[in-house]
């Protein structure tokens, strides 16, 4: 018995030391993917318990941090994603791939064109067209965007292959591009074109 | 050389730092000489790294360090109370990953139910919490199927509660069963399973229990039967009122369509 309370001991303090510190990036993202507190932090909570439980399961030589994001994404898209978003409702014709440049360079005058449109997008817009995004989306985008993980790694984490991930981020770009094209209009962006 | 389309096939490894140094040199060396390209890939960088850069910052900004430190004691004593879990059990069971499977399906199922009662019944005076009550019962499947005689079980909750439970429904199978004490009420609580997903079913005779005002205005009539439809924390949950009876259908997995899980009949 005591050699078991040692060595639950020792579990502890490991996942204490290399877990732990992940707390704060794990809470981020889960912000990102739920798009509310109260989920973020029930997520993060199981996502740790989960990790704990499974603690010896771990490669202890292997990418903790990309290690508890795969099973935080898991429980997240099992658990948390809507059901009513799917990639596959989304017209990507419509988006061109060189929707914003063309936008913003062709005819434009400015040798950085884009300094206007950028003034015109607040922290506010971006967090909003992050969470316009589709949960599929949105979740590599995170993933890249933010958590800095390579197509490599987001394929490991969401169980996706690389080109899916490649595909997503590729639209996830763009959509988020256009999203906030539109943001920039509304809050009075007008390109210098004349 | 590569030309301009080969150019902008690599504009996205390129903005995501996932293109080869060979790749990556052979672009800019082609940017270099077109000035169409060397404007795009310059807008696109530019884009890209206010992007990253204001995704960083609204995320950090979002972001409450007190949150961060309640969140953290929160999870403390949760591994607090799976340490005397373990300690307390044999270790061979840990060896089980079917059991740890089932285990961490139990916590979040118990975690929902739990957050539904503190949320939803907190008013009534014989809420029990539930993660007291039921965490380590809830955490080993075979409490729900050694002790019974399944037969002569269903058979006892249609003679106690008038309720006829079906042995399957769709492709889940009945697995078993004990009863349990929620929010101070008995309940018989069912495991139904399809060797993938796990649907607890908790019936008690409803007279002690009335449905939350919160979820009246998910009420879906379904013949007699009225059901309240909820999603929380991980959990998808549908009350069901029959009669004096009240059901509640649960599971981990939000995607099956629990309002559809009828479990069975009254027979009287």
């Amino acid at each position: 018995m005591a050699e078991h309370n040692a060595e639950a001991l020792k579990k502890r303090k490991e996942f204490e030391a290399q877990a732990l510190p992940h707390m704060d990036a794990l809470y981020r993202t889960a912000l990102r993917m739920t798009k509310n507190e109260k989920d973020a932090e029930d997520l993060v909570q199981e996502a740790f318990v989960k990790a704990y439980r499974f603690w010896d399961k771990f490669d202890s030589g292997s990418n903790c941090r990309a290690w508890l994001f795969k099973i935080m994404t898991n429980i997240f898209i099992n658990d948390y994603r809507s059901k009513s978003r799917s990639p596959m409702a989304i017209n990507m014709d419509d988006i061109d791939d060189n929707f914003l440049y063309g936008q913003l360079a062709v005819g434009s005058k400015e040798s950085n064109p884009e300094k206007d449109f950028f003034n015109k997008i607040f922290d506010d817009d971006v967090k909003k067209a992050i969470e316009t995004l589709p949960d599929d989306f949105r979740l590599v985008v995170i993933l890249s965007f933010l958590e800095g993980f390579s197509y490599q790694e987001i394929a490991d984490i969401t169980d996706l292959q690389l080109g899916t991930v490649k595909s997503r981020l590729h639209r996830g770009r763009k959509l988020l591009q256009k999203e906030l094209f539109e943001y920039a209009v509304r809050n009075g962006y007008v390109k210098d074109n004349v | 050389m590569i030309d301009c389309q080969q150019a902008f096939a690599l504009l996205q490894e390129i903005l995501d730092k996932e293109a080869s140094q060979i790749d990556e040199k052979q672009v800019r060396a082609h940017l270099e000489k077109c000035g169409h390209c060397f404007e795009k890939f310059r807008l696109e960088e530019s884009i890209q790294a206010f992007l990253n850069e204001k995704i960083k910052a609204t995320a950090q900004s979002d972001f409450k360090s007190d949150k961060l430190e309640s969140l953290r004691l929160n999870l403390m004593d949760q591994l607090d109370e799976i340490d005397s879990e373990c300690s307390k059990q044999s270790k061979s069971l840990f060896g089980n990953s079917l059991k740890i499977f089932l285990s961490a399906a139990a916590l979040v199922l118990l975690a929902g139910v739990w957050y539904v009662s503190a949320g939803f019944f907190t008013h009534q005076e014989y809420y029990i919490p539930l993660e007291q009550a039921h965490w380590k019962a809830s955490d080993d499947i075979s409490l729900y199927t050694e002790n019974i005689d399944k037969a002569n079980y269903l058979g006892e909750i249609e003679r106690d509660l008038h309720y006829s439970l079906n042995n399957s429904f769709a492709d889940y199978t009945f697995v078993g069963g004990k009863k349990e004490q929620i929010m101070g009420a008995d309940f018989e609580h069912i495991v139904f399973s399809n060797n993938t997903d796990y649907i607890s079913i908790f019936i008690s005779d409803g007279d002690t229990i009335e449905i939350p005002e919160e979820l009246q205005s998910t009420m879906i009539k379904n013949g007699n039967i009225e059901l309240f439809d909820h999603n929380c924390r991980g959990c998808r949950l549908v009350f069901h009122k029959l009669g004096s009876l009240l059901i509640i259908t649960a599971s981990t997995n939000r995607d099956i369509d629990l309002t559809k899980f009828i479990p069975g009949q009254l027979t009287i």
